[in-house]
């Protein structure tokens, strides 16, 4: 039998993300596993500052994975497959911050942080770590300072500049993902920076 | 470089393109990278996958295929026929050669449940029946009373039972 017309399967660690699309089609576990893999910090991290609140976000990006997984059939490879992922993610995100009606975010814990425990999952974990302590103390000075001034604006800004500034996703492909007009989007990260340099405009350079 | 000016809210600033974040607002931009990452707990990938419907493999679905195929034309019942035919030779052949070797296959047959399961049988339950008698004479030499005995097996059962679970938790956390 000739084997010719039956071409091998790209690596999958070094494949595209259609390549990886097009295994997973074909059943292939170790597929959905390297999206799965490419993805999870990503989706987690923009949900995560979006909705401020870890188990939650997990709840998020886990209800996106399954989403995106279950309608891979749905994806058309002619669009890129992080635009179509974080769409859905950013969509999550801001259903759940317009369910619980909330704009803006507090840094000491979630709205629905009643115990302790809340408020610790629901606080935001700042500050590198190898750091002496004064350093460190620093450290996490200033990352609230910075996840302060992020939380205080509008969601719409706050996933533009995660996108631009965090994930380093272009200006087009944010404009894609949020289903915005390009010229909006810039607006919006303009702005963004703009109230970010004013809330962060004390602190030394 | 393609500059342009963005937004209708009268700013004066413009935004251009082709740079990156960190030349684009490079203060900023250093608070900005300085936040941790963050990640899902572990475990996440099989939690999601656990709740994923994934196609069966590509070779599965071609023979489900082929399957299908093959009743919907009716071409199934040419290869059934095509199978019963081709069976019919050798099924001739088994039967030709017991009945000419009747004899032999008979006595060979009586010969096996008569002398040989038996004499095979007896030999190796002798050999475990030694084995047991052996055993039973190195532990009554150990003096140990019933109770004592009783309470060394449920001892031993105790720990291998907490081994088994303790593998098993370490393959799953492994995962």
């Amino acid at each position: 039998m000739s084997l010719s017309g039956m071409a091998n399967p790209p690596e999958i660690s070094t494949a595209t993300d259609q390549q990886v699309v097009a295994q997973a089609r074909d059943g292939a576990e170790a597929a959905y596993r390297e999206l799965l893999r490419r993805y999870e910090r990503p989706v987690y991290s923009l949900i995560y500052r979006m909705v401020r609140d870890r188990e939650l976000s997990e709840d998020l990006t886990q209800e996106t994975f399954v989403k995106v997984l279950n309608a891979l059939d749905r994806y058309r490879p002619e669009f890129k497959f992080s635009s179509w992922i974080f769409k859905i993610a950013n969509n999550a995100a801001i259903d759940q911050l317009r369910r619980r009606g909330l704009d803006t975010l507090s840094l000491e814990g979630g709205p629905d942080a009643t115990t302790p425990d809340r408020v610790d999952a629901t606080s935001l974990q700042v500050g590198a770590g190898g750091e002496s302590p004064l350093e460190e103390l620093e450290a996490r000075e200033l990352g609230h300072s910075i996840e302060r001034a992020i939380g205080q604006l509008r969601p719409e800004y706050r996933a533009c500049i995660i996108m631009r500034h965090v994930e380093g996703r272009a200006y087009d492909e944010i404009s894609d993902i949020l289903g915005l007009p390009l010229g909006t989007v810039k607006t919006y990260i303009h702005r963004a920076r703009a109230e970010l340099r004013t809330a962060l405009g004390h602190l030394k350079e | 470089m393609d500059t342009r000016s963005v937004g209708n809210d009268g700013m004066n600033d413009q935004i251009m393109d082709g740079r990156t974040p960190a030349e684009e607002d490079p203060a900023l931009h250093r608070y900005l990278v300085m936040l941790p990452a963050v990640q899902p707990t572990s475990g996440f990938e099989d939690r999601v996958l656990s709740r994923v419907w994934r196609p069966y493999p590509q070779w599965h679905r071609r023979v489900s295929a082929a399957g299908l195929t093959l009743v919907e034309t009716g071409e199934i019942w040419f290869w059934v026929g095509a199978l019963a035919l081709g069976s019919i030779l050798p099924l001739v052949a088994g039967v030709t050669l017991t009945a000419t070797f009747s004899a032999e296959i008979g006595s060979g047959i009586a010969w096996l449940v008569e002398e040989g399961i038996p004499s095979v049988w007896a030999a190796a339950s002798a050999d475990v029946m030694q084995q047991f008698e052996s055993l039973a004479t190195r532990v009554s030499a150990t003096g140990l009373d019933g109770r004592a005995l009783g309470a060394v097996g449920l001892g031993c059962v105790t720990v291998l039972a907490g081994c088994a679970v303790g593998l098993r938790r370490t393959i799953t956390r492994s995962r």
